[in-house]
């Protein structure tokens, strides 16, 4: 593959193995400066289908034309170790003239051969010079200092241009990962909540907190009812262990108790010699076996006639209400609509509001809130309510930036085992014999 | 026999099975066990990464099929998230910290002290412009999120150290936020101030987006448990990364240096070391900034420009917003401020430098006093506690409420309102949309002052409650010291009231009109009636609760309503 220049004496080819460091260290006197040019070289040559690109001297690199910052940028190699390794390379003069130079059509070896990714040694160049940056390289991130419209910009229009002619179609938009919800990131507490509020506001605040402590309140009624209805009992189950457990405990403390305990003990005596009867069976309208077919045909047939009855005069009443229908149709066409539009609204709030991520709802925290009694009369005296850091972490929660998250207590998976070590065990034995 | 023909006819017509969970939701979603496994990342790391990246967990529209039949709750991401995220070059990073600390430990166990030095000396540190980058490709984007990086900036500013973050985390979003502050001086770009009980709630005008930030009160931080400052800490790196660049582009579009400098030289040796000198003035707000040409930044900013020919229907609220937003850059133009100790001070001088006045204060409070108390040009003076006699002639006692409420309404009020001892006048919320009856005063008795209330004699079911006792014990105190200030103010508030009385038109109703109306009335009643009768059993109960509670609210509607009658005819 590597292709002797006419003009240079062709080297001659060392036959040796490079196994051996030994081996190696000849070889590298010889062609030490020729070895590492010509293994990227065939990389570049092989990658870029025997198409280069002259980027100049290595020592020009600072003084690179517009043009060739272009292709730079082109090409992809933003780094300056990359363009360095690349602009030093001249293989490309050493190739002759003619059919060497023409393209080769890429085999499939050589197709998997390119996708792999570049040489080490440029890879982590590259990668270095990324690095090396610790701070930023410049605080102009956004380019505000105003500059003439570069060339690269048109280029990039005239890419999206050509793509749009030859499409027929407008070129997709980017999407960027933007929040679709629509809370704002700092809610503004609400009127009420000022440290010297009016008394409509204030009173509205008050309103919407004893509103939402009614809710709760409703809430755990209704579920101490439900409890009570299917379980009864275990609703106040606490209270009721609280008693039971005092009336065990002062049981014989008070000599009543004792006077009426002989009469209460006394057991019902069961009768279970003869099993109870079970309840009588209900007697079904229908008959015991299977109606015949001809039964099933005749009742078939008597319905049919009555359904098309039926028909026949809802046909003649409903040609008499033919406005009131139409009436109607419309009515549930509207329906339809507001339900379409309720759906569609359903689907935007659900689509902006808070999404239900993970095991825990989003639960909007109470808004803090002072009592009458409680307003300073100045800024000085006022002592602050509720905090904004929890505020902040509600707020990415209810734009669903985070997921809510319960703190968990913890706990042992396996408890502590104890055991002593038998070495131990038989010292202490034999101490205590 | 036809349809066994006709199957061994068309067997290639046969389609293949089509196996459950291949495609659609299940595919596109991935849990998040699955991506840790995928990206090999622990789970800090992996919510480290999202959090930097922008990457959010979703709700899938059918939870069963995403989780293959399956209804347990999983956090859930978009695969291409995920697929996304493995690009990331900080990712290598957190790997490479991962080792590290590992080799730490490691030799922490064995002693080895020397390479543990060596070890923190070289600890793999990330860059994150990249990401801000692609995350803000324009300017316009980042100012969209500058609420929340500035919310987190301000309440990291103000932790103490003993909170787990590192003081060097402190110290750069106490000095980011104060070249915000800074800039927002320079730019007068506040609109709005509300002190809520919860802390300080501004917005200004950056480029044209409105950004509403939070500041809590100075001894306002409580221990929340239920925070997760791990979590918060890579909030605030992303932010403070974010916000040093939006910095840099506001202050080059006012021409001033960034890193900002102090136009003047500062004497630090009754405050600080040299070394803290930068940061302690610039912290005080009150020093102005070199611009970028060398030499102090000039004053006022370049006014928005007028375009009258708009749409009729915004253009009247567009214009009177900028008219408003004008007044507000030139409200304290010529007013001297100086502020007491017990006001807060930081706050305070923010707010009076973006509107155009100039502020100082004892020196003792602390550095970037610019003139002494007695300074005869100061013309107001803030003040928090009950003054004695001891009062400068020439100049204006206030409380600071005064200057908040000036800034919202655009316009100076008058000084006699916020006279110190005195309850001030309601803050409203400059937030909050108040409809135009109250601005034209019919709903007075909404908007009384919470403290009119108390200077009026109490009414009988005011008495009743516990509180209404220690409120007239307080206006004791105030009357002890300024009866003939709290008097007036009060006979003034009155007099504005009784200004602004509604005229209540006389209804002048025909009388066979009357009649009729009264027919429907029955009528109607009659028809509700039967109504209610026709209610099924269940809904019946419900009914009757919702109409008791309609009652009750009707009820207590009209008692404000007699209140404020009666108050009225008082005043």
């Amino acid at each position: 593959l590597f292709q002797a220049d006419p003009a240079k004496p062709a080297a001659k080819r060392l036959r040796l193995s490079r196994n051996k460091k030994k081996t190696w260290r000849k070889l590298s006197r010889d062609v030490d400066n020729l070895l590492p040019e010509q293994t990227t070289a065939e990389l570049i040559r092989r990658r870029s289908g025997g198409f280069f690109i002259d980027v100049g001297e290595p020592g020009q690199r600072r003084r690179q034309s517009r043009q060739q910052q272009q292709q730079a940028k082109v090409e992809g190699s933003g780094s300056s170790a990359t363009s360095r390794i690349l602009s030093g390379l001249r293989c490309h003069e050493s190739l002759p003239s003619g059919a060497a130079s023409a393209p080769v059509a890429e085999s499939k070896r050589q197709k998997k051969f390119n996708s792999r990714p570049l040489d080490r040694l440029v890879k982590h160049a590259a990668a270095a010079d990324q690095d090396k940056a610790a701070g930023p390289q410049t605080m102009d991130l956004w380019g505000s200092d105003p500059k003439p419209e570069s060339s690269a910009d048109t280029d990039i229009k005239d890419l999206v241009l050509h793509q749009m002619r030859c499409t027929r179609q407008a070129p997709v938009k980017r999407r960027f990962r933007t929040g679709t919800s629509s809370a704002p990131a700092c809610p503004v507490p609400q009127p009420g909540a000022s440290y010297n509020p009016s008394l409509a506001d204030h009173e509205a605040m008050l309103a919407a907190a004893t509103q939402s402590e009614l809710v709760k309140e409703s809430r755990a009624k209704r579920l101490h009812g439900q409890m009570e209805r299917h379980f009864p009992g275990t609703a106040g189950a606490a209270a009721a262990l609280a008693a039971a457990n005092d009336k065990e405990m002062a049981a014989g403390l008070f000599e009543s108790d004792s006077e009426g305990e002989g009469d209460d003990i006394v057991d019902k005596e069961v009768d279970d010699s003869t099993p109870s009867e079970p309840p009588p069976v209900a007697k079904s309208d229908q008959p015991a076996g299977r109606t015949s077919s001809k039964q099933n045909a005749e009742v078939r047939r008597q319905r049919a006639q009555a359904a098309e009855l039926k028909r026949r005069k809802r046909q003649s009443v409903d040609l008499d209400r033919l406005t009131e229908l139409s009436r109607q149709v419309g009515r549930s066409l509207a329906a339809g609509d507001r339900q379409r539009q309720a759906r569609l609204a359903k689907r935007r709030e659900r689509a902006s509001g808070t999404k239900r991520l993970g095991r825990h709802r989003f639960e909007e925290p109470e808004a803090e809130f002072k009592l009458a009694d409680e307003l300073a009369p100045s800024l000085r005296q006022l002592r602050p309510e509720g905090d904004l850091f929890v505020d902040a972490v509600k707020s990415y929660q209810r734009r669903s930036m985070l997921e809510p998250r319960s703190r968990t207590a913890w706990r042992r998976k396996y408890p502590h085992k104890r055991y002593r070590k038998k070495g131990l065990e038989a010292s202490a034995d034999g101490e205590a014999k | 026999t036809s349809s066994a023909a006709s199957l061994q006819a068309a067997p290639s017509k046969m389609t293949k099975m089509k196996k459950k969970f291949t495609r659609g939701e299940a595919t596109t979603f991935i849990s998040r066990k699955q991506a840790l496994k995928r990206l090999q990342l622990s789970l800090n790391d992996f919510r480290r990464l999202c959090i930097l990246k922008g990457v959010y967990p979703q709700e899938p529209v059918n939870r069963r099929r995403v989780n293959k039949g399956s209804s347990t709750p999983k956090v859930y991401y978009h695969l291409k998230d995920i697929q996304f995220l493995g690009h990331e070059r900080v990712m290598q990073k957190l790997r490479d910290i991962k080792a590290h600390l590992k080799k730490a430990k490691r030799a922490k166990e064995r002693g080895e002290m020397h390479t543990v030095d060596r070890l923190q000396r070289n600890f793999p540190a990330y860059t994150l412009d990249h990401i801000i980058r692609e995350r803000y490709p324009a300017f316009e984007d980042a100012v969209r999120d500058l609420d929340d990086c500035l919310c987190l900036c301000f309440l990291f500013s103000r932790l103490p150290k003993e909170r787990g973050v590192p003081v060097e985390q402190i110290r750069l979003s106490a000095r980011l936020t104060v070249q915000f502050l800074h800039w927002v001086i320079a730019a007068r770009a506040l609109r709005k101030v509300f002190v809520s009980i919860k802390g300080y709630y501004f917005e200004a005008d950056v480029n044209g987006v409105s950004v509403v930030w939070s500041v809590p009160h100075q001894l306002g931080l409580h221990d929340p448990a239920d925070v997760d400052f791990k979590i918060l800490r890579t909030f605030n790196d992303f932010y403070t990364t974010m916000l040093g660049f939006v910095n840099y582009r506001l202050y080059s579009s006012l021409g001033l240096a960034y890193p900002p400098a102090l136009a003047n030289e500062v004497d630090p040796s009754d405050y600080c070391q040299t070394g803290e000198a930068h940061e302690e003035f610039m912290a005080s707000l009150n020093q102005p900034l070199l611009s970028r040409r060398g030499g102090e930044a000039e004053g006022n900013p370049a006014e928005p420009d007028d375009f009258p020919d708009e749409e009729a229907e915004g253009a009247e609220a567009a214009s009177a917003a900028r008219r408003k937003a004008r007044a507000q850059q030139r409200l304290f133009n010529g007013c001297r401020f100086f502020l007491n100790r017990e006001t807060p001070r930081q706050i305070l001088c923010f707010v009076i430098r973006s509107c155009g006045g100039e502020v100082s204060w004892s020196p003792l409070s602390g550095p970037g006093s610019r003139y002494p108390e007695s300074d005869q040009r100061v013309t107001h003076q803030i003040v928090d506690r009950p003054l004695g006699d001891s009062r400068l002639s020439g100049r204006a006692y206030v409380q600071p409420q005064w200057v908040f409420d000036c800034v919202n309404s655009g316009s100076l009020l008058p000084t006699g309102d916020f006279a110190p001892g005195l309850p001030p006048p309601p803050h409203l919320s400059p937030f909050a949309a108040y409809s135009a009856d109250d601005a034209d005063g019919g709903d007075e008795a909404a908007q009384l002052p919470y403290s009119a209330t108390r200077s009026a004699p109490p009414d009988p079911v005011e008495l009743r409650r516990p509180s209404a006792a220690a409120e007239l014990e307080e206006e004791d105190d105030y009357e002890a010291e300024d009866a003939a200030k709290r008097e007036t103010a009060a006979a003034d508030a009155a007099q504005v009231g009784k200004q602004q009385k509604k005229q209540k038109k006389p209804s002048v109703v025909a009388e066979g009109t009357q009649r009729r109306t009264q027919d429907a009335k029955q009528a109607a009643a009659e028809e509700r009636r039967l109504r209610e009768m026709m209610l099924p059993k269940k809904h019946k109960q419900l009914y009757k609760k919702m109409v008791f509670s309609r009652k009750r609210q009707a009820r207590e509607s009209a008692q404000l309503a007699e209140k404020k009658q009666k108050r009225q005819r008082t005043a």
